[in-house]
């Protein structure tokens, strides 16, 4: 998790990335940091996120995105 | 059959007394054979094109494979090239069927969904000919998205005297939008646009000025008379437009001008493109050149490129329409690339965001980039365009001659002084009227009387007779 956290907050430093549940659904993330946060996964973990899966549940939270990771990864 | 016709609204009243008389389970047949009755009278030829897409969609579409998928892009996409691009094609110039850009749309939309298995295909041929056909946002959107709009059409509306009125309010708003404030500016940006040599920079200016407001009111008016069309019927349709002239940069002004199309774009053709195999390749090669670039800003580059030459020959085979996609294709780009640069810029003079004037700064320049977008847009060919630039850049003066010049298009003395003086009157209104009809969206308080009154004798008084061709249907 800590990993990722440094990824996101990378991107976004003015973001409480730890505890926010609404990142899409509250307007925080833009698209444009989305497609950060995509490429940024595909650079540490080598995975690629499939466009059906760029939907706001599985951006909404930081624990929202780690769990897309493992499902990804496994 | 226009929008702004009495006999669009004679069926208008036919169409609710039959749909809130029948039985509850047959209420969305009344929708569907309204939607046909609509096409028929409008376009009725033309109905077979859309017949052709609905079934071999829908048949298609029941069993949702990549196959399936490529033959539904090919058949729809291959009826709206050939229509759109038919002179380019080397055929004659053939009249594209009502709608087409639009169904097309809502139609990949819906198989793209269905071959991602975000949503079940309809198993009712008829049921999906609705969600198509709906006629108010067929002819020129909003672009429905399926699980979005099926259970509305679907679901039994009982009769609400709210919704009517609330409907009837929206509908005269679009009405007044449409016929007078487009109606009046449109002959000043027809006249100094067909001649752009004959008229001097500060005339260019306005024009153009007039034309950025001609184009929100002609079109966001259609989407007022479609929403509260639908309103009548206890339909709610997405909103098309929020305030666009008010965005502060130009990535947020597509968040919110003609709203259903962007998020169309995103869905469809952005996002795949930004996931695909293809791109992610490309950024990672890119990436060995730009070593101190953002992998994720790599990753936007063709996607956006493709994303804005795309929707500009969507609206045309036309070199301005071209030219107009790889404008804001750069514009996006560079708005992009240069986020953390600027960002680190604003700590360092201490650019303080929330402070009034540096928003009105942000509008203004917005507006401004948009602008330039709009008179490659509206020009002619591409070398009217260079001119009007040339001259805007080469021949403004602001002084007496060249303020009396620029109200020549309205005509002479006081017929001009009067024309600008009720144009700014209106322009003022129609702001006022779309801030209260934002701020009281859900109680129908009663200076809305005073408002639909107001605007019934603009209407009449100003309202320009000849404007029923919507400027967005002819795409």
């Amino acid at each position: 998790m800590e990993e990722l956290l440094k990824i996101l907050r990378d991107i976004r430093d003015d973001v409480d990335f730890e505890n926010e549940t609404k990142l899409v659904d509250g307007k925080i993330l833009t698209s444009f940091d989305i497609i950060q946060i995509i490429g940024a996964i595909d650079d540490e973990y080598d995975i690629a996120i499939p466009a059906p899966q760029i939907v706001p549940a599985n951006f909404n939270s930081a624990e929202a995105i780690l769990a897309l990771i493992e499902k990804l990864k496994g | 059959m226009s929008l702004v016709s009495l006999p669009f609204y004679i069926f208008m009243c036919v169409l609710l007394l039959l749909y809130y008389r029948v039985r509850q389970k047959d209420q969305w047949k009344v929708l569907l054979l309204a939607g046909l009755f609509f096409y028929v009278w409008s376009d009725p030829f033309m109905i077979i094109f859309l017949l052709i897409s609905v079934f071999a969609t829908w048949k298609l579409m029941l069993n949702p494979v990549k196959s399936h998928f490529i033959w539904v892009l090919v058949i729809n996409l291959g009826i709206l090239i050939a229509f759109k691009y038919s002179v380019n094609l080397g055929v004659k110039d053939l009249a594209a069927p009502l709608g087409i850009s639009y169904y097309t749309f809502m139609t990949i939309g819906y198989a793209h969904d269905c071959y991602d298995k975000k949503i079940e295909p309809q198993r009712d041929l008829f049921r999906y000919a609705l969600f198509v056909s709906f006629f108010p946002q067929m002819t020129q959107g909003p672009i429905g998205v399926y699980q979005e709009m099926m259970p509305q059409l679907e679901e039994y509306h009982g009769f609400d005297p709210d919704n009517i009125k609330k409907g009837a309010y929206r509908i005269l708003i679009g009405i007044f939008k449409k016929m007078v404030i487009a109606g009046r500016v449109a002959y000043y940006i027809d006249t100094v646009y067909s001649d752009p040599e004959g008229f001097p920079g500060l005339t260019l200016i306005i024009a153009t000025f007039f034309y950025l407001i001609e184009l929100y009111a002609d079109f966001s008016g259609y989407m007022d008379i479609v929403c509260g069309i639908s309103k009548m019927m206890g339909i709610n349709l997405k909103e098309n437009f929020k305030r666009p002239y008010l965005s502060k940069n130009i990535p947020e002004y597509w968040t919110r001008w003609h709203i259903s199309l962007n998020e169309w774009y995103k869905t469809h053709l952005f996002m795949p493109c930004v996931t695909s195999g293809f791109n992610r390749n490309f950024a990672k090669g890119l990436a060995k050149v730009f070593r101190k670039a953002k992998k994720g800003t790599l990753r936007l580059i063709l996607p956006t490129i493709i994303v804005w030459i795309t929707t500009g020959i969507w609206h045309g085979a036309r070199l301005s329409y071209l030219g107009w996609g790889v404008y804001f294709a750069i514009v996006m780009l560079l708005s992009f690339t240069t986020q953390s640069y600027v960002k680190k810029l604003n700590e360092k003079i201490h650019w303080n965001k929330d402070n009034v004037f540096v928003k009105v700064f942000q509008v203004v320049r917005t507006f401004v980039i948009v602008g330039i977008g709009e008179v490659i847009f509206r020009s002619e060919s591409f070398s009217d365009a260079v001119a009007i630039f040339r001259k805007i850049v080469t021949d403004t003066r602001i002084n007496a001659s060249s303020i009396a010049q620029a109200m020549t298009p309205f005509g002479n003395g006081n017929q001009a002084a009067a024309s600008v003086l009720i144009l700014s009157v209106l322009i003022l209104a129609q702001l006022i009227i779309e801030i209260a009809k934002e701020r009281d969206e859900k109680a129908f308080t009663g200076h809305r009387y005073i408002y639909a009154l107001a605007m019934m004798v603009t209407i009449v008084l100003f309202g320009v007779s000849g404007a029923s061709n919507f400027m967005y249907q002819t795409f």
